[in-house]
């Protein structure tokens, strides 16, 4: 089945499909991120500091 | 609302930084023992199982899996459940994974010396050791994914990001280049036959440093980095950026190590162009890491932490810069089978994953033993020679890689090779490597330092598990997003669409290609124009804020983007007819004898230090012959192309010497080639084949596509006793005697047939030295 699937195209298809598509899903990506709100953001980034840790004996 | 008090399993963290900082220093020490063999020979002492070749995949998985693999455990281990807030899910999980770890990294110390090997770089640990890796590793991410599962923590912080993609990534790596068919609990021969063998081992091996000793580190990054600096990370924006774009990209670059080689040259520049993309979202991070210390550069001067974490950016940014120029055609004419590689390899290596390593262990062990450390002073004693180490090391063999590298390339006036032995180009970087060696050796102190450092903390202190209390929302307090909801976003469905329609009008004509661009450039604007009209609230979270509260969903995402690059360059490579020639008329598999040469050819790691393919470069061609074709290997499980040339190229080595003299190099190199640093193999004239596992052996190999007729199955003791008396009998002539079953024997057969396919008639050998017979019919 592979092979046949695989014969009936040229070999740089797929790559070149894969690139554009992944191409276009990055550039959507970037958009979004710079449209979104920077508070949310701010919150994520401070997640590692927010800690009240203390230490007990093992 | 309810108030929990979580208690973390520390006890595995500080298993794991033991671990990384024994087999780190076990792991440098033999690659100084190696890096001593390659100046003085002598320094193997005549033993079979410290020879440089069975050390050299010794020191390079000791370094990677143990090494870099206990260290990024104990990052791992530490951060995840700081991160959510959660005490890893399983104590037994815990154990199985880091004692059944250790048990692998044993294994490995014992079969690679002892010469049991499948010969892929990285991965050369047989089936049974293959299988063991599998199980823990599922282990390992049961437990991760448990433990995320019963988090406390809403939304899952980049570091995990990283490690998502590190467990899922490497199983699918290691999975699909282990695949071979087993002969004997210690020998197994890989399905993939020549250039696709080549090409999935390169595709693990590169992506062995993508997602072993890239990825776990920066997600490590992510967290240590803010936690020395107490600020929170740069950009948050960026480092999503970073993540989807490396994750993406990595998978792809692999065919960057097979340049100007028997690989479809459209697998090679697609390698090539991804892996100079790479350097955008390798410096992204760098950029992020860097900026997160903006108004806390002081602490550069005071706190060894930051010191190492800084300059292990610093590295990776460098080596991350290199890598990329390296896998340009041009530049890779010139660097590849050098030092130079070498070089890079450890600049990531001992800067980037070295210093990474010692920057969180100076941090945890502290905090794990509930005191300071024990010497500041002897942590910056530590910095300045393991970072003078690393300059001395990595400024020799670029030297030494590029004198090498152009040597083999100078000609004279008239057009012929201006160093026509390669021993002349060893000697002449001889030096190089000895300031290498010094280099190392400096690391190594500046490490055992450390070693004796975080030793004398942990004894000034008691060993302690960090302590949080949480509160617990009630159940279903907050209405979750179903991943229904999710999956009918219109983000989803306009990939899911494209996906789709790229499948159906992808294989058709030339035209599919403009039509699938068309399709998309549609749906993209329709998805804008949805995004722009669309009412803003400001309050409802991101999508991506919903992909990150959802780590099953996110982990098929992630799968989505690091199974592309796999998929678009294995698939068409292994399944498509026309991509690689799959069988070849006139090609004839290895006769037994020849067989059993090869399978000795791979146990003493021969290709550490020799290829078996000649580029398509005039100074490859001028210096070896022919270039290598992909036809030439459709029988060759595993493939033997090497990575480096620390002694010629190989094939094309059949029938240019006589018997005599493969047999006299074998015993004494510098009897044929003198200044040669190659070592005596002359065990191989007292061990014997193994006549009784002929027949398994190339029964295992007509599972694999070699046709092997059963007639020749049969006969195949008769058939190598009958090949191996015309060499034993040529030797005679010659005044040597050998007896026909050692194993020198078939070593001579196996280089003999070297490059001398029936497509390729290559000149009959001396009258001393008979055509061998071919074939296995």
């Amino acid at each position: 089945m592979y092979s046949e699937f695989f014969r009936a195209h040229h070999l740089i298809d797929l790559p070149l499909a894969g690139s554009v598509l992944f191409a276009a899903l990055f550039l959507g990506i970037v958009a979004w991120l710079f449209l979104e709100r920077t508070q949310r953001f701010e919150q994520a980034a401070r997640q590692p500091l927010d800690d009240d840790e203390r230490s007990v004996r093992s | 609302m309810e108030q929990r008090v979580i208690t973390y399993d520390d006890t595995t963290v500080r298993r794991f930084i033991a671990a990384g900082v024994i087999f780190g220093a076990v792991a440098m020490l033999v690659g100084a023992i190696i890096a001593t063999q390659m100046i003085w020979w002598q320094a193997n002492l005549g033993v079979p199982y410290l020879v440089f070749s069975r050390l050299r995949p010794l020191h390079t998985n000791a370094a990677i899996f143990a090494f870099v693999g206990n260290s990024m455990f104990a990052g791992i281990y530490y951060s995840t459940q700081r991160l959510c807030k959660a005490r890893m899910a399983s104590d037994l999980l815990s154990k199985i994974h880091f004692w059944g770890w250790q048990l692998i990294i044993v294994a490995a110390a014992i079969t690679l010396p002892l010469g049991i090997t499948t010969s892929k770089e990285y991965a050369e640990l047989e089936w049974p050791i293959d299988v063991a890796i599998t199980v823990i590793w599922v282990v390992f991410a049961i437990n991760f994914f448990w433990t995320l599962a019963r988090r406390n923590e809403k939304n899952l912080y980049v570091a995990l990001w990283f490690y998502i993609a590190t467990i899922v990534t490497i199983a699918v790596l290691h999975i699909v280049n282990s695949l071979e068919i087993p002969v004997t609990l210690t020998k197994s021969y890989s399905i993939f036959p020549g250039v696709q063998d080549a090409l999935v081992q390169w595709w693990y091996g590169h992506n062995a440093v993508a997602f072993f000793l890239t990825t776990p580190i920066l997600g490590i990054m992510y967290y240590f980095m803010p936690k020395a600096a107490e600020r929170p990370v740069y950009s948050y924006r960026l480092s999503i950026v970073h993540f989807w774009s490396l994750v993406f990209m990595y998978i792809w670059a692999g065919p960057h190590h097979l340049l100007h080689t028997a690989l479809p040259d459209w697998a090679q520049s697609l390698g090539m162009v991804f892996s100079v993309a790479l350097w955008a979202p390798s410096w992204g991070g760098l950029i992020n890491g860097m900026l997160t210390l903006r108004g806390a550069w002081d602490k550069l001067r005071t706190d060894p932490v930051i010191k190492f974490l800084v300059a292990a950016l610093t590295f990776y940014g460098m080596s991350t810069f290199e890598g990329p120029l390296l896998s340009i055609k041009s530049v890779n004419a010139l660097a590849h089978y050098t030092d130079w590689i070498i070089g890079h390899v450890h600049s990531g290596a001992l800067g980037w994953n070295g210093f990474m390593a010692a920057g969180t262990f100076y941090w945890m062990v502290p905090r794990l033993f509930g005191t300071k450390l024990y010497s500041k002073k002897a942590a910056e004693v530590h910095f300045w020679m393991a970072t003078a180490g690393i300059i001395l090391y990595v400024v020799a063999l670029w030297v030494a890689g590029i004198s090498q590298g152009l040597m083999w390339k100078a000609q004279t006036p008239d057009g012929a090779l201006a160093y026509p032995s390669f021993v002349e180009t060893i000697l002449a970087i001889r030096p190089l490597w000895m300031v290498r060696l010094t280099g190392g050796l400096l690391y190594l102190g500046g490490f055992l330092l450390m070693a004796w450092n975080l030793t004398r903390t942990a004894l000034a202190g008691k060993a302690v598990d960090g302590q949080v209390t949480v509160t617990v929302e009630e159940p279903h307090a907050v209405p979750e997003p179903s991943a229904g909801w999710l999956v009918t976003r219109p983000g989803f469905l306009f990939v899911l669409g494209a996906v789709v329609l790229s499948f159906f009008l992808g294989g058709a004509s030339m035209m599919t290609g403009v039509k699938v661009l068309v399709v998309l450039i549609i749906l993209a604007e329709v998805a804008w124009l949805w995004f722009k009209a669309r009412p803003r609230d400001t309050t409802a979270p991101g999508w991506h804020q919903l992909v990150e509260g959802k780590p099953l969903f996110f982990t098929v995402l992630l799968l989505f983007a690091v199974l592309a690059g796999g998929i678009a360059q294995l698939i068409p490579t292994i399944f498509a007819p026309s991509a690689v020639p799959w069988t070849g008329e006139k090609q004839q598999p290895y006769s037994p004898l020849e067989l059993a040469g090869r399978d000795v050819y791979t146990r003493e790691g021969c290709y550490v230090c020799h290829s078996q393919m000649i580029r398509t470069l005039q100074e490859d061609t001028q210096r070896y012959g022919a270039y290598s074709r992909p036809e030439e290997f459709i029988y060759d499980h595993p493939f033997q192309w090497g990575s480096k040339r620390t002694g010629p190229d190989l094939h094309r080595e059949g029938g240019k010497y006589p018997n005599l003299w493969h047999y006299s190099h074998l015993m004494d190199p510098r009897s044929t080639s003198p200044g040669s640093n190659m070592p005596s193999f002359a065990w191989t004239a007292d061990y014997k084949v193994d006549q009784s596992l002929l027949g398994r052996k190339m029964i295992a190999l007509q599972k694999v596509g070699v046709p092997y007729s059963n007639l020749a199955v049969d006969g195949a003791r008769d058939a190598y006793r009958k090949q191996a008396d015309t060499i034993v009998a040529d030797l005679a002539k010659e005044g040597v005697a050998v007896p026909w079953d050692r194993e020198v024997v078939a070593l001579i057969g196996y280089l003999q047939r070297l490059g001398r396919g029936p497509q390729m008639p290559a000149p009959l050998p001396t009258a001393a030295a008979p055509a061998p017979a071919r074939g296995g019919q």
